[in-house]
């Protein structure tokens, strides 16, 4: 009864990402409406000898929550709440929607008095300290909807083949294919940990940065999907040249277009964007988004579209981007900021290539280290 | 059982504008999703005596359609829905959708070919004789759906609060106020009906136009929910001056923000536009299209927000709208083109005003006659 799709796209949430075992509680958020993904999900859960809790969202509640609710309502956190981050093994978070703009009415002082109570702040520190031990894994997975079909200008049918590409659920083992990613990107991190400096060559573009003592990190399906990137976070001061992003910023819904930078000494010192450099400015106000806080690289060559979707476009294959703002402590970064913000470069064209200590090693959209086919 | 929204909506629409009578057979189509509003329509046109057949669309079908059917298979329509175009009394469009990007991956050869057949053709023509006639009304209709709402950037809550003002649902007695915006409309119909001069002043704006012995229409809710516009075909030749738009104007689904347009002897003689140039390029190249075919002042001071929709938007109070293109024929109009392209000017700023042969009848978006 249950889609194959649907199938194979729990069985590697299960199995492969969040490795889910005997006696584990697994919670499970999400619009109502994606019922077969819910299904399938709770089968392999159950079947790997776990506990499953679902929480399915129904259309309208969050934003009447939002219109009606007094600040002591914003501010009210529930045990259950509380529990999904305190309790469970597993966290799995449906990405999809009934309509993606339905905050596009709500008065933005509401929405920070709800992400800035101080037991929401409390709840995501211990979020992110049960992950680095390894107690929490979590994901956010997607499901083809009208409304995200809508946003990239597709049918349904056409968004659907575009995510069961980038997850590889078109393949007959997707699962092998996102090891097999895996240990590729295992082999670049090996190389690009040792590496001290990167320079990047493209159009209207030649950007120097220093990654020296820190860490790349392999993201290949272990709290994203689709996955598929490589990324550090620079030393801070060391950022000097400029940069012109192919695809638009979104920022809040809003995009800015042909984005053009220019570092010295690892601040911006010139922003330039054919629309919406007003937001540009405006997020460069922002305290310490002068910084980059991330330098990544897009591994997923099953993504083959901009979709205005973060989740899958910061994947796409043959691109980088770089995140101005909050950097990855993981990574060794030092560079607080309440923003962080992709902007994508497409690397495909001709004569982009990344050169690390002078050796070039990627170009044109492809790795040249030997150790990555 | 019903909310009390769809309920009312159906009133309007059966009792007010299509006026089903006993006998009378109701055509209704629209996406599955509104059922609702099928079941409201259907139990008004069962209550006013008449029979309805209803034709509510699956999800996804449209598209299957232009990915998988033979040129041939494009252009056939069953002649279920040719003969009920051909037989009933009133045919009632409700206009929701599951996604309005639906049809986005699809060659536009391929619509042009199936919009184009001899079948469709057909439909089309019959439509409009049996309009013309007056043995068939017509009727569009919103209904508030979340692939809507995303367009407007909004949630569904504030959309169908949106779509409750703008057809005045939110009043005890709707009716009423659609007969009251109708008589309003016939005083400035008749009044304009004796004009011959039109000027509109305002932002980088001086525009003239002739509209001597040219019909003027009274929009009021009988072919479109949201309603409220007057609007008539200048003469082809007169329009001279220039214009600028406030809002974009959106031609297949693409954004042409501040538009500019200077006309000499009826035709667009120079142009600008911030975003979209190459596009209103475009459309100006079509045979025609550098004609005005209509001259219309909005009048729905219920609808307050600029949605990307034209069903709405062209009836904004306070605003003006000229068509590029093809004219109402029915008003007098020669013009002949394949496209009508509707563009929006704001007439609420300051020193914004229509002066008719000489005397001010309009200001800053209010009447003065």
């Amino acid at each position: 009864m249950i889609n194959p799709i649907y199938e194979k796209l729990a069985k590697i949430v299960i199995e492969y990402s969040l490795e889910v075992k005997k006696g584990h509680t697994v919670f499970i958020g999400g619009p109502s409406f994606a019922t077969d993904l819910f299904q399938a999900l709770n089968i392999e859960i159950i079947k790997a000898g776990a506990h499953c809790i679902i929480n399915a969202g129904i259309e309208g509640i969050i934003e009447s929550f939002f219109k009606y609710a007094s600040d002591d309502q914003l501010k009210y956190v529930s045990r259950v709440e509380e529990s999904v981050f305190k309790d469970f093994d597993r966290l799995i978070e449906i990405r999809a929607d009934y309509n993606p703009r339905k905050f596009s009415t709500v008065d933005p002082k509401k929405l920070s008095i709800f992400m800035g109570t101080p037991k929401r702040k409390e709840l995501r520190e211990i979020q992110e300290q049960r992950t680095s031990t390894g107690e929490l894994k979590w994901i956010v997975i997607p499901y083809p909807c009208n409304a995200y079909a809508q946003e990239a200008n597709m049918d349904l049918f056409s968004y659907s083949d575009f995510i069961n590409r980038s997850l590889f659920l078109d393949k007959e083992n997707p699962i092998e294919e996102w090891r097999k990613m895996k240990k590729n990107q295992d082999n670049i991190i090996a190389y690009l940990n040792r590496v001290k400096n990167i320079q990047v060559i493209g159009e209207e573009t030649d950007l120097i940065l220093s990654v020296e003592g820190r860490k790349w990190i392999n993201c290949s399906g272990q709290t994203n999907l689709p996955d598929g990137e490589v990324y550090t976070s620079p030393v801070e001061d060391s950022v000097n040249g400029n940069i012109r992003f192919t695809y638009p910023g979104i920022y809040m819904g809003k995009e800015v277009e042909n984005i053009y930078l220019e570092f010295k000494d690892g601040e911006v010192i010139k922003a330039t964007a054919a629309k919406g450099e007003d937001i540009l400015q405006e997020i460069l106000n922002v305290e310490n988004t002068k910084k980059i806080g991330e330098f990544a690289i897009g591994t997923n060559y099953g993504i083959t579209k901009f979709t205005k979707n973060i989740l899958f476009d910061e994947k796409l294959g043959g691109t980088l981007h770089c995140a101005l703002g909050q950097g990855f402590e993981e990574a060794g970064s030092k560079n607080m900021s309440s923003v962080h913000w992709d902007i994508l470069k497409d690397m495909k064209v001709p004569g982009s290539k990344i050169i690390a200590d002078g050796k070039v090693i990627y170009e044109e959209g492809k790795w040249i280290i030997k150790s990555y086919n | 059982m019903f909310n009390p929204f769809y309920e009312k909506l159906a009133k309007l629409a059966i009792n007010y504008s299509t006026k089903i009578k006993e006998g009378d057979r109701v055509f209704i189509s629209g996406p599955a999703l509104t059922k609702d509003l099928f079941q409201a329509l259907y139990v008004e046109t069962i209550k006013a005596g008449g029979y309805a057949f209803l034709l509510p669309g699956i999800e996804g079908i449209s598209e299957l359609k232009y990915k998988y059917a033979s040129e041939e298979q494009l252009q056939y329509v069953d002649p279920i829905v040719k003969n009920a175009i051909k037989e009933v009394n009133a045919y009632i469009e409700i206009a929701g959708d599951y996604n309005t990007r639906k049809l986005s991956m699809v060659d536009p050869k391929l619509i042009a070919k199936s919009k184009g057949s001899p079948d469709n053709r057909e439909i089309w023509e019959t439509l409009m004789n049996r309009l013309g006639t007056g043995e068939l009304k017509y009727l569009a209709l919103p209904y508030p759906c979340n692939s809507l709402a995303q367009e407007a950037n909004m949630d569904l809550f504030s959309y169908f609060e949106f779509i409750e003002k703008a057809l005045f649902l939110d009043k005890e007695d709707p009716v009423k106020e659609w007969l009251e915006i109708e008589r309003k409309q016939e005083t400035l119909c008749n009044y304009l009906n004796k004009v011959n001069k039109i000027q509109v002043i305002g932002e980088d704006t001086d525009l003239f136009l002739s509209i001597k012995g040219r019909k003027w229409e009274n929009c009021s809710g009988r072919e479109n929910l949201p309603d409220g516009e007057i609007c008539t075909s200048p003469i082809e030749d007169s329009v001279k001056g220039h214009i600028r738009f406030t809002y974009p104007g959106i031609f297949q689904g693409k954004e042409i923000q501040n538009i500019y347009l200077e006309f000499k002897n009826g035709k667009v003689v120079n142009f600008s536009a911030d975003k979209g140039q190459e596009l209103l390029d475009e459309i100006l190249k079509i045979d025609n299209a550098d004609i005005l075919g209509e001259f219309a002042i909005g009048t729905n001071y219920g609808i307050t927000k600029f949605t990307k929709n034209i069903l709405f938007d062209e009836k904004i109070g306070g605003t003006i709208h000229c068509a590029l293109g093809a004219g109402l024929k029915e008003l007098g109009s020669k013009n002949d083109c394949a496209i009508h392209w509707d563009i929006l000017k704001d007439m609420k700023l300051p020193g914004s005003k229509i002066l008719a042969d000489g005397k001010i009848i309009y200001e800053e978006g209010k009447w003065k006659i």
